[in-house]
């Protein structure tokens, strides 16, 4: 298993390679820097091409690549057209992006995946058909809309002073960026301590508690944050952050809902399944542990694919948010989007491009972890022997 | 030549490609509901982009009908009030002091509100006076444009990276696997947003939108998904019967690979469709984009220019249709992929 990984991490970064060298060249070609002509129209020419060879953006490109790939090795993303670094910036945005994925996602899956095989192993009944239709609606709804439709549902519930004081939170920049870095990093944590503990009881051959699992990822990092003495500004974090994550996890549960439904239905027409129903086994039993249990390597390749999809959705929904006219509310999502977009409209290349790696880093960051999911759950994998 | 097609006959029959199996497969798509549905909702549209020049050539009045410029108001006189509850009769004091600083609260002044649900607007109209069923007839045929050239350009790409891959393997299969797994790390439906409000979006029209879509979507995730099919078929019987009886690769390819990974693909192209559909609307939506119409352009002038006479309820009626019209015409090609799936009677994945 550890080859296997190896391996996956080797054609990782080889993907990365040429992800940022198409990123750069795309963008170059596309996007040319023309910051200068952009903001400074009382420059004259001589003055504009000392801007331009301060900036560094007049000389060829191959040198420009190079020197790209160069900082990319060591981590540095360059500078923004402003003077501020690229990594600072992502350093403070990049983390309220990855706390509403992962929440989110966190969220849909487990929903889709228990609503996905419950609606396979029940199709043609009208609830089944009345599931497929409701995922394929929240899979193709046009993200600003549902943003719309939360943000004007939720202002006539609340006042908007609640949100008010929670606009306060992220004013105080950094000190709430770290927050939600601590955040993130305790979720990791707690989520690897217990698929963890589920691998060692499945190794020893016990049945790994499966119910427990979402409640221990959910106590777990509450308890942590208690105890780090940060529950508070946790919290108002997440309730910051709460119909964002309501967004992006409805847009998400939909396509889950259909690929585990598609997936399981496949699985109930193996062999073993109609060998379990001949033993006798309950049928509740035979599509948890048996069909849907197959089902789960096929959907989470299924959804690795998609999982770039997902993120722009993401995107969207935290732009849509910003809007003055969408939320009544006035809810600005601090987050990848909200930089991409700004840079974009400034032709700050750099930010562009170190955005859109940041986005790629998590595509791939992810597709890693579908692959160690993938190589713990499939046991041709997990025994050494390659999986076609 | 005739002698290595006539060999190929036998083969043919073993991979489905009778008549006989098509008149199977369309029974089966028949007696797929999701499949009927969605080519139900398909003709609608189409017959609505078709009906929309028909329309406005004959029947509609430019001046009311226009997409952009028609316009239908109705003058009322609206009561000056500190904070507006219902728009169609009253106007809140600081938009109205801004035109004339002595009004007071109470007063009476003319307003313009959109003329509402009535025989002339089946739909009714924006806040501004635009009509409903017009701006949605309108948006029909750019959005299917977009749709079917992403469609076109994405089996185009993604059958080819496939087919190519795994036909001749080694370094042409690495070079094109790799730039698939790069590529799927660039959200598709996100570059596209970043280029159309780009300084270059008046270069995308819905053709050349559709096609630019395509080649990332099909070079990326929908090749990724056809590789590993591709090289499933590759490996079957029939291929190297093929082979044996003379066939050169473009004939493997063209005859025996790619037909048999069609209805795969048609499935995932279908399904990736959606996110060109969405990309284009919401680029109109945020008003940076290109300048022509669209349902996405329809929603963002609903809400970034209320009424005339200052802020309005929300405009669910145009909202309402809009969104819908972009998710049914989205739902329409997931649901057709549903019945294709059926058809071909694909088990498994």
């Amino acid at each position: 298993m550890t080859k296997y990984l190896v391996g996956r991490l080797a054609a990782g970064l080889i993907t990365l390679v040429v992800f940022a060298t198409i990123l750069f060249f795309m963008t170059d070609l596309l996007m040319p820097g023309d910051f200068v002509t952009r903001f400074t129209n009382d420059l004259t020419d001589a003055q504009m091409a000392e801007l331009r060879n301060y900036l560094g953006i007049d000389r060829p490109l191959l040198v420009r690549y190079v020197e790209y790939m160069k900082g990319l090795a060591t981590g540095d993303l360059g500078l923004s057209f402003w003077g501020v670094s690229v990594s600072s910036l992502l350093w403070a945005l990049l983390p309220w992006t990855l706390l509403i994925l992962v929440v989110a996602m966190g969220v849909a899956f487990p929903a889709g995946y228990w609503m996905g095989k419950r609606a396979a192993w029940k199709s043609g009944a009208t609830g089944s058909a009345g599931l497929t239709m409701g995922s394929i609606a929240l899979h193709t709804t046009f993200p600003p809309l549902l943003v719309f439709v939360l943000a004007i549902g939720t202002a006539k519930l609340t006042s908007g002073e609640g949100m008010n004081s929670l606009h306060r939170l992220f004013l105080s920049g950094d000190l709430a960026s770290q927050t939600v870095w601590r955040m993130l990093g305790t979720i990791a944590v707690v989520a690897i301590a217990v698929s963890a503990m589920g691998l060692l009881l499945s190794r020893r051959k016990k049945s790994a508690p499966t119910r427990l699992w979402i409640p221990a990822l959910v106590i777990g990092p509450v308890l942590a944050w208690a105890a780090m003495g940060m529950a508070g500004a946790a919290f108002d974090v997440l309730l910051y952050l709460a119909l964002p994550i309501t967004a992006v996890a409805l847009l998400a549960v939909g396509e889950v809902v259909l690929v585990t439904k598609a997936t399981t239905a496949a699985a109930a027409q193996e062999d073993f399944v109609i060998g379990a129903r001949a033993k006798g086994v309950q049928e509740a039993d035979i599509r948890d542990h048996h069909a849907a249990r197959y089902a789960l390597l096929p959907t989470l390749s299924k959804l690795a694919v998609s999982v770039p999809f997902v993120l722009a959705g993401l995107m969207i929904v935290e732009v849509s948010f910003g809007w003055p006219e969408a939320g009544t509310l006035g809810l600005t999502v601090p987050g990848l989007s909200s930089m991409l977009f700004t840079s974009l409209e400034q032709r700050d290349v750099p930010v562009v491009v170190g955005g859109l790696f940041a986005i790629g880093l998590i595509v791939l960051t992810l597709r890693l972890l579908l692959d160690v999911a993938h190589a713990t759950l499939d046991p041709r994998i997990r025994f050494g022997r390659d999986a076609a | 030549m005739t002698a290595v097609a006539e060999r190929e006959t036998a083969v043919a029959t073993s991979t489905g490609a009778t008549s006989g199996h098509r008149t199977a497969a369309l029974a089966r798509f028949h007696g797929s509901r999701p499949g009927m549905v969605g080519l139900v909702l398909l003709i609608i549209f189409t017959l609505m982009a078709v009906a929309y020049p028909i329309l406005t050539r004959t029947v509609w009045d430019p001046n009311l009908y226009d997409p952009e410029f028609g316009l239908d108001l109705v003058i009322v006189n609206k009561v000056v009030v500190a904070e507006v509850v219902d728009a169609q009769r009253e106007v809140a004091l600081a938009f109205a002091a801004r035109r004339d600083p002595s009004i007071r609260l109470g007063d009476t002044v003319p307003g313009r509100v959109g003329a509402g649900f009535g025989t002339t607007h089946l739909l009714g109209t924006d806040p501004t006076g635009r009509d409903i069923l017009a701006m949605l007839l309108a948006g029909a045929g750019p959005a299917l444009m977009i749709a079917v050239s992403a469609a076109l350009t994405t089996a185009v790409v993604a059958l080819s990276f496939a087919a190519l891959g795994a036909y001749f393997r080694g370094p042409v299969d690495a070079i094109l696997s790799n730039t698939s797994n790069a590529l799927l790390l660039l959200p598709a439906p996100l570059v596209m947003i970043v280029l159309g409000t780009s300084r270059y979006r008046n270069a995308f029209t819905p053709v050349t939108f559709g096609v630019l879509y395509g080649l990332l979507v099909g070079g990326g995730a929908v090749a990724i998904v056809m590789r590993s099919e591709a090289f499933a078929t590759m490996s079957k019987g029939y291929i190297d019967t093929a082979r044996a009886s003379g066939a050169g690769s473009g004939r493997i390819i063209g005859r025996h690979l790619v037909p048999q990974l069609l209805p795969l693909a048609s499935v995932s192209i279908l399904v990736g469709i959606t996110g060109a559909i969405v990309a284009d609307a919401f680029i109109a939506f945020t008003g940076f984009g290109p300048n022509r119409f669209s349902w996405g352009t329809m929603l963002s002038w609903a809400i970034a220019f209320p009424d005339l006479n200052g802020p309005v309820d929300t405009p669910w009626n145009v909202l309402v249709a809009g969104g819908l019209a972009i998710s049914l015409l989205a739902a329409s090609f997931y649901l057709v992929a549903i019945g294709i799936h059926a058809a071909f009677d694909m088990p498994k994945r």
